[in-house]
Parts: C-alpha cells; sequence; structure tokens
C-alpha cells in the first residue's frame, strides 16, 4: 500500500476555497481507501483545508510542514 | 406671529433621539438600530425621508446608527410617524441605556465563537433605554477575542471565548503541529509530538480547535467574557475583566446587577468607569453580587 504512487495535488498559490473545491474534486476521482497528497500554503489554506477535508469524513494521515509549504496526506472515506 | 411658534423641550427631544443642530430649528435625527442589523426596505423608507424631510444624506454612526441630519422641528410627528410605519424607532441619546452594538459572531463570521446576535438580542431586549441613570450605559458584544466590535470600550463588553482542551480520547493527534503555528499568543507548544497547552497565555480564541484536522482538540468550557469600566471622552480607558467564561443568562444577570449598582452607588454625571477608579474593582465587585434587584 506505501508502495502505491500518490498523486500530488500541488495547491501552492492557490486561495480559499479553490483550493478546497479542487481538492474535493480531485477526490472524487478516487476510490474509497486511496490516497491522495496535497501541497498547501501555510495560513489560511492550512488552517482551513484539513479541517474540511476531515469534516468530510476523509482521513488525514499526514500533515507535516516542509520549507515553505505543509504536506497533506489524505486517504478517501467511504461513499 | 410668535404665537404658532412651537415650546421646544430640548433635552426631552434630545432623549428620544432629536439631536439640536448648530443651524436653527434643525435636528439630526438617531435612528435605532440594535446590533447594526437593518433591512433593505427599511434602508429604503431611511433614505426616503432623508430626501423628502433631510437633505438627501444620512450619517453613519461610531456606534453601527443611522442618524438624518437637518430635520425641522415642524416636521418631528410626520418622520417619527413614518419611521414608526417601517419598524424603525427613534435612538436614545442622553443618561440611558444606548443601542447593543454587536459584531456577526457564530451567525456568519468563521472566527466567530460566541452566539453575538442571541446574546445582543436578549441584551437590547432587557436593557435597551432603561432611563434614570447616573449617566449613559454603553454595551457592545462580540463574537471572539479578535473582538472587532470593541467591546473594551463600552461600560459593559462581552466577548465569546473558547477554553481548549487537548485529549486523545476522541480522536487521534498526528502531531503535525498546526495548533501550535495558528497559535497567536504562543500558548501551545509540541511536546514528544503532542500538544501542551499553557492556558495563562491563552487568548481563548479557539484557533487551535478549529484547525485541528483530528479533531483531538475540543472546547472544554465555552461562554462569555464580561468588562465594565470601558469609556472613551475625554478621559478614555479600556474596561476590565469582570467575570470569565459565564453562561448567556449570567451574563444578562450579571449585567442588570451591574447597572443597579451603578444607579446605587454613581454620583449624577459620573460613568461607570469612573466609579470603579473611585471605589475600587474589588469593592465594586462586592457590591454587584450583593445587589438584589
Amino acid at each position: 500500500m506505501s508502495e502505491t504512487k500518490v498523486e500530488v495535488l500541488d495547491l501552492r498559490g492557490v486561495v480559499c476555497p479553490i483550493n478546497f473545491v479542487e481538492v474535493k474534486l480531485k477526490l472524487e476521482e478516487l476510490e474509497t481507501g486511496e490516497c491522495l497528497e496535497v501541497w498547501l500554503d501555510g495560513g489560511e489554506p492550512v488552517e482551513n483545508v484539513p479541517r474540511s477535508v476531515k469534516e468530510e469524513q476523509h482521513k488525514v494521515l499526514v500533515l507535516k510542514k516542509e520549507q515553505d509549504y505543509w504536506r497533506l496526506l489524505i486517504e478517501k472515506a467511504t461513499g | 406671529m410668535s404665537t404658532d411658534k412651537p415650546v421646544v423641550n430640548l433635552e426631552l427631544l434630545k432623549a428620544g433621539g432629536f439631536i439640536k443642530q448648530k443651524q436653527p430649528e434643525l435636528f439630526s435625527v438617531r435612528i435605532r438600530i440594535p446590533l447594526g442589523n437593518v433591512s433593505s426596505a427599511q434602508l429604503l423608507k431611511v433614505a426616503e425621508l432623508a430626501s423628502d424631510y433631510g437633505r438627501g444624506v444620512v450619517h453613519l454612526t461610531v456606534r453601527q446608527g443611522i442618524e438624518i441630519p437637518h430635520i425641522h422641528f415642524k416636521d418631528f410627528n410626520a418622520v417619527t410617524a413614518e419611521l414608526g410605519n417601517a419598524g424603525l424607532d427613534l435612538g436614545a441619546c442622553g443618561s440611558r441605556v444606548r443601542v447593543v452594538t454587536a459584531c456577526q459572531g457564530t451567525a456568519l463570521c468563521p472566527h466567530g465563537v460566541g452566539d453575538t446576535e442571541s446574546l445582543a438580542r436578549k441584551l437590547d431586549e432587557r436593557f435597551y433605554g432603561q432611563s434614570g441613570l447616573p449617566h449613559k450605559i454603553k454595551m457592545g458584544v462580540t463574537g471572539c477575542p479578535n473582538s472587532c466590535i470593541k467591546p473594551q470600550e463600552n461600560d459593559l463588553g462581552y466577548i465569546g471565548v473558547v477554553e481548549p482542551f487537548f485529549s486523545e480520547t476522541e480522536a487521534e493527534c498526528i502531531s503535525c503541529g498546526l495548533c501550535e503555528e495558528v497559535c497567536t499568543s504562543g500558548a501551545i507548544s509540541l511536546i514528544d509530538g503532542k500538544p501542551v497547552i499553557d492556558l495563562s497565555r491563552c487568548s481563548y480564541d479557539a484557533k487551535c480547535i478549529s484547525s485541528c484536522p483530528t479533531g483531538s482538540i475540543s472546547p472544554h468550557r465555552q461562554g462569555w467574557n464580561v468588562f465594565v469600566g470601558g469609556k472613551w471622552g475625554k478621559e478614555p480607558q479600556i474596561g476590565v475583566l469582570f467575570k470569565e467564561f459565564v453562561s448567556e443568562e449570567e451574563a444578562l444577570q450579571i449585567t442588570g446587577n451591574v447597572i443597579a449598582a451603578f444607579r446605587k452607588l454613581a454620583g449624577e454625571r459620573e460613568r461607570l468607569g469612573s466609579l470603579i477608579n473611585r471605589i475600587g474593582l474589588d469593592a465594586f465587585r462586592n457590591e454587584v453580587l450583593h445587589v438584589r434587584d
């Protein structure tokens, strides 16, 4: 599972709430249990997007601060 | 000719929302707009009155209100009646409980943690317009510690607050450190990958709770912080914290008791803040706790 290639959605420079809409659209293409990696700016994007993802019942596996962005790993929920 | 000139009691008019202008016989009409919310239909009526009876301008006040200037006193009854038809009252002036100001709070602000609309409406219903006070009483309600409504510059100010609590019983912490990152008061540090919250530095704005991607930080208690004694004018001062984390009902009760103590203790033309300066916060607090109204 961890060897599976995870698609990366680079949302650096994309403002709220467009970033979350893009995450939603991308997650719709995935199967339950599949993962998506998202790169987010600090500030509003990282304060809003991970929480919104959780509110849609998806699982936030990793949220980690990298050099100049935040790396978010999501596991898609059922439905 | 002099017989058809009505006698005008300026003080009575001022208490009722008619504020004398420097121009003879003209007044600025203050409209009561609680919480700064006014319907579009009411706004249209205000615009119409400003055109028909004033000079086509309105003045937006610092307390979220509207005044229509340049109203001749012979038009008072007509203007008052037309405002009444639109569901609008005249705004309180003088030594009375003034209009309650409020931000939009949880109703639509992403930062809001307190239901400002509910508390401010109840304050307005219970206390607005009370008269016979030593001086004016102003109240401001804000939904979070960002304090957009500037509650501490009011005689009574209310701030919506939440105390955070970290626990992994509901959800597992993934040690992302976002809580530490978003906390502008530096109250959170990650120790062994888990947040430790120093409540003595916490601003109670719930930023850590709302941003946590797992839900392992949650509200421990929530309510209103009540401030007393703020005022502006020639000797401005910021209100001081009277009581923390009170419920809406307790905030209303404190308000009633503070006003009762103010009536009892303050001298003529003494603001609440000046009274507290004179007798001290402890003595004032004691008085409020023992007031029975």
